[in-house]
């Protein structure tokens, strides 16, 4: 018994000290990290946002953003972080938005896609090509060749991300988009184009406050996807009347460039 | 003399990754780049050499029953320890090489030398020995990250040195790359042991 | 639910522990050489790191958070995971003499096991709760298991074919361990 007490009185004596020394380290370096963070910070929103002031960390519906003042307390930027679905896994990605809703900088900050191909969203060459979009700009930037999942889920994923994070945090420089009320559409033929690998056009037929009938058509979709969305989602459009309709399984990319034709043939 | 045996062992009769085989997580993961290998090395070497003259110092004082957990106690101090100041003055090399800066404390090279040496051993050689240990298997990391550099980008510690027209090997980025050129470099180092008959 | 599912699946292909992580290469290297004894390691392990999540988890939200330790973090985690693997020694010989027959030599050598360490400090990394946190230790531990018995598979017939001199032992293991994790990146896109 005395033994025992004797080792574990050794051991605590052992972790005791290292406790201590811990402490003292952890006090230490944790002052620099701090700092160095917030030095780091502050000086990349310079660099972004000549004209900063002040900045204010904000929080809404889960996601955090740093909203950039000038000295006359006008919005002039947005830092916030987003994430999208790539290859391999979540590619998260910090945005840097100006007072006009524009991108300002784009920065991969993980990823887990195919080094030598995916990867070179890292690339300043290929992020460069956001700089200056805002929404409502075509979002087609040049993609990475051997790499097209990667670059579609970008360029989906920014601009989805960019809608959110203005809408958020934006004070007014996004609109949320208006619900469409089909019943009060007059009866006609609506066009829109929409984005899935390529261009998708589509043909919309109203008739009596009803969606009766959708044309669709793509030349640089995936045959084989692409025969499945064509099929499954106009059929399921009419059948709900709503344009967010579930994605054909397997095709989700021409799916959703259906539903996004449709959605702005019927805004107009 | 016998100080400079203890020092350069390490480096190749006793080179941790290519003879004794230890430490093998560390050695793929991080060796994208030379100088993750450079900076994992170094880091590791840091704490063998830390934990080696600690433990030295107290073999006297710690009961052999409690001789395991007491060791990894003071590894995982000095593994913190290194993770808060790259942390603090390395931030860069910090996030590339992640968690595996603090699985340090598990690499077997750590351990090992504890248990093999420094709890047996006076400090000074104690200490020569964490050097060497820690110092070949920096070598090890420093030449396969600079192999994989090259191969799988065209540059060395960040330099472009293979040309324009070089079309790089992206496998060798890639975990898979990471097996197959710490096996074929091994291959080659077995060759030129047994050429040389240095064992 | 599907998200539990991505977990899952994630760990055990697309993200292997031992071919993609590079975690646990030690005894994929030095225990993988027959069938029967990779089972063996690989079910101890699985045993180990479920609990491991669980434990760690525990006292990294209820104990290191609330206490503002964090920096303590891989000291008590991997006391935690040597006396676990102790406790769960002493249980296993207690109830079942033939299964400690079968893992007792391998739990040793699970405390210095990076893959145990390295899945709690993924989970803590990656903010996954508490359910997810067991389910990505499990489902690691199966990556690690299925990834030994492959590779003892492969080197049960290397045994009998001809290997030139220097390429022998782990050179060799290294190789193959390359060529499975090239077919394991076939799994990446298809989640």
């Amino acid at each position: 018994m005395k033994e025992i007490i004797r080792l574990a009185l050794i051991l605590m004596v052992i972790c005791a000290v290292s406790a201590g020394v811990l402490a003292y380290t952890n006090q230490v370096t944790s002052e620099i990290i701090e700092a160095r963070i917030r030095k780091e910070k502050i000086a990349l929103m310079q660099e972004l946002f000549p004209a900063l002031d002040r900045y204010e960390d904000k929080e809404a519906n889960g996601r955090t953003a740093t909203v950039v003042y000038d000295a006359a307390g006008k919005l002039i930027g947005i830092l916030a972080e987003g994430k999208t679905t790539g290859y391999g896994g979540d590619i998260r990605f910090n945005l840097a938005v100006d007072g006009e809703g524009k991108i300002v900088k784009l920065a991969i900050v993980s990823h887990a896609e195919t080094a030598g191909l995916g990867s070179k969203i890292e690339e300043e060459s290929y992020r460069a090509q956001f700089a200056g979009k805002t929404i409502g700009d075509s979002f087609d930037v040049d993609n990475i060749s051997g790499a097209t999942i990667t670059s579609v889920a970008m360029e989906n994923g920014v601009k989805r991300e960019l809608e959110e994070i203005l809408l958020l945090f934006g004070e007014g420089l996004a609109e949320p988009e208006p619900e469409i009320d089909i019943s009060k559409l007059p009866d006609g033929t609506y066009t829109g184009e929409g984005r899935g690998v390529g261009t998708i056009k589509v043909e919309v037929t109203v008739a009596g406050g009803k969606i009766t009938a959708i044309k669709v058509q793509g030349n640089e979709e995936t045959p084989e996807y692409f025969s499945k969305a064509r099929q499954e989602v106009p059929a399921r459009i009419i059948e709900e009347q709503s344009v967010q309709v579930d994605a054909a399984s397997g095709a989700t990319l021409s799916s959703q460039g259906i539903m996004e034709a449709v959605r702005n043939a019927l805004q107009q | 003399m016998s100080a400079i045996k203890e020092l350069t062992k390490g480096l190749f009769k006793e080179n941790p990754t290519f003879r004794v085989v230890l430490g093998m997580c560390p050695t793929l993961a991080v060796t994208t780049l030379a100088a993750n290998g450079l900076g994992m090395g170094l880091s590791t070497t840091a704490v063998l050499v830390a934990s080696n003259a600690v433990i030295s110092l107290l073999r006297k004082f710690i009961p052999d029953k409690i001789r395991i957990p007491s060791f990894i106690v003071i590894a995982a101090t000095f593994v913190t320890m290194v993770d808060m100041l790259l942390n603090a003055y390395a931030p860069e090399l910090h996030s590339q090489l992640g968690i595996f800066i603090p699985l340090i404390v598990v690499n077997c090279i750590i351990l090992g030398r504890a248990e093999a040496f420094a709890s047996k051993n006076p400090v000074i050689p104690s200490i020569l020995d964490g050097l060497g240990m820690g110092l070949g298997f920096t070598l090890s990391l420093t030449v396969l990250g600079s192999i994989r550099e090259i191969l799988a980008a065209g540059t060395i510690f960040g330099r472009s040195i293979m040309g324009t027209g070089f079309e790089p090997f992206a496998i060798f980025g890639s975990p898979a790359g990471g097996f197959l050129a710490l096996g074929l470099l091994m291959a080659l180092v077995n060759m030129i042991f047994k050429k040389f008959r240095l064992e | 639910m599907t998200s539990i599912l991505v977990i899952f699946f994630g760990a055990v292909f697309v993200n292997n522990f031992v071919l993609s992580r590079f975690l646990g290469i030690c005894p994929f290297l030095g225990v993988s050489k027959k069938v029967e004894t990779s089972i063996g390691m690989g079910m101890a392990v699985t045993f180990v790191m479920g609990l491991a999540s669980l434990a760690t988890w525990l006292l990294e939200y209820y104990v290191l958070v609330p206490f503002n330790l964090p920096y303590l973090r891989t000291i008590v985690f991997i006391l935690v995971i040597a006396a676990l693997v102790q406790f769960v020694e002493l249980v296993i010989r207690k109830i079942s003499p033939v299964l400690y027959q079968a893992l007792g030599i391998y739990l040793p050598l699970i405390t210095t096991n990076c893959a145990v360490l390295g899945v709690a400090l993924l989970n803590i990394q990656l903010k996954y709760n508490l359910l997810e946190s067991v389910v990505f230790g499990v489902a690691a531990a199966i990556g690690f298991t299925l990834a030994l018995v492959i590779m003892a598979g492969i080197r049960e017939r290397l045994e009998l074919v001809f290997i030139p001199k220097h390429f022998r032992g782990v050179s060799i293991a290294l190789i193959i361990a390359g060529i499975l994790s090239i077919a394991f990146m076939g799994f990446q896109g298809m989640m």
